[in-house]
């Protein structure tokens, strides 16, 4: 009975050491100098970001496929289905409910992709957005339906307050996800990939 | 029997120890089971915003400065900004939030966001998302969530323990997730 009373006892203590870890990143704070990493090699496997110098690091370590243009990817989008590629731009929209994907697109002008994950395997903080990601996956092409394309298009409206007529769409739009790998989420654009 | 005895005391400890992530986990249960009808980790609030028209030349940098004065958004608040279109123009906030105006009017909105004090740390905790040592200490909590169960149900002796009524109670608890695996797999 002791001994049950023990283990009870040093159990609080042992679950106490486990979580000694970095806290996560979820309020996007700005990079640390605790662990410089420019890919996340040493980062531990946090889902909600690991802080390092280079910014906050997710998923797997990036840098080993070719970096594209944004407006590259976006205008010729077929030639890289099926290819793992690399991407920088201004996080324009993050999931807000599960932190599940976040939108890179062009700080002047209308191109955006979006980077998926599975739920859970990364979490992006809503703070992330208007910052700067370079992103790793493999691109797919997303065929919207003429239906989705107008509920689309109508949201974007409604988001920015234009009008919008839903005949003026004819043609069904086509979206480019990442299908996340790992992503570098900066306060800055660095310097050396522009946008 | 010394088992029980063992097992009343291991029941009624791990049942303290648990006490605070037990209920942890239940609050966040109830909060990411109606993440389609709410959002359970921000609060976002959205109110009308009229800035004015946005100066036609200095280009970014004068319009996002524009933007920040007139909608008096306080120093290193704005984390970047953004011009998807001739007439739209975006200034993104450091919680996640963003001033959204047009460029020739000023109208638009301003959507703040906030965590959910307590809860956004419940979820992450309870969705796993730390991973790394974090998987380990829920899976211990699971473990002993496990033998919580199973103690549980032999503690009593007689006609309140598992032989006499506790026996129906423990099939009506199997029988409702099971009727429901039963429906999904003949109706779909």
């Amino acid at each position: 009975m002791r001994t049950a009373r023990l283990l009870l006892v040093l159990l609080p203590f042992t679950l106490v050491a486990c979580t000694a870890e970095a806290p996560p990143a979820a309020k996007g704070a700005a990079p640390s100098d605790a662990a410089a990493t420019t890919t996340g090699e040493d980062a531990a496997p946090v889902g909600t970001g690991t802080e390092t110098a280079d910014g906050v690091v997710y998923g797997e370590p990036i840098g080993s496929a070719p970096s594209v243009e944004l407006t590259e990817l976006v205008t010729n989008t077929d030639a890289y289905v099926g290819k793992r590629v690399r991407v920088v731009g201004l996080v324009t929209g993050v999931c807000a409910k599960r932190g599940c994907w976040f939108k890179i697109g062009a700080e002047e002008g209308p191109e955006e992709i979006t980077f998926k994950v599975e739920d859970g395997v990364m979490v992006f903080p809503m703070s992330a957005q208007g910052k700067w990601a370079e992103a790793e996956g493999t691109v797919a092409k997303v065929e919207y339906s003429l239906e989705k394309t107008r509920e689309y298009f109508a949201r974007k409206a409604e988001e920015s307050g234009a009008a919008f007529d839903p005949a003026s769409v004819t043609e069904p739009l086509s979206l480019v996800r990442l299908a996340g790998i790992g992503a570098v989420i900066r306060d800055e654009l660095p310097a050396a990939t522009g946008e | 029997m010394r088992w029980r005895r063992l097992f009343r005391v291991l029941h009624r400890d791990i049942g303290y120890l648990l006490f605070g992530l037990v209920l942890a986990y239940a609050i966040s249960g109830l909060a990411v089971n109606h993440v389609e009808d709410w959002n359970p980790n921000y609060s976002i609030s959205v109110s009308e915003i009229d800035v004015g028209p946005l100066p036609a030349d200095g280009g970014l940098d004068a319009m996002e400065a524009h933007v920040a004065a007139a909608a008096r958004l306080d120093a290193g608040e704005v984390t970047g900004r953004r011009r998807p279109g001739p007439n739209v123009f975006i200034v993104f906030l450091r919680e996640g939030g963003e001033a959204r105006v047009a460029v020739d009017s000023g109208r638009g909105r301003l959507e703040r966001v906030s965590t959910r004090p307590g809860l956004f740390e419940t979820n992450f905790l309870h969705l796993n998302h730390l991973k790394g040592a974090w998987t380990y200490v829920a899976d211990a909590f699971a473990l002993l969530l496990a033998f919580l169960a199973i103690s549980g149900i032999v503690l009593l002796k007689g006609r309140a323990g598992l032989a006499g009524r506790g026996k129906w109670f423990v099939l009506a608890g199997l029988l409702i997730p099971l009727a429901f695996v039963a429906h999904y797999y003949t109706t779909r």
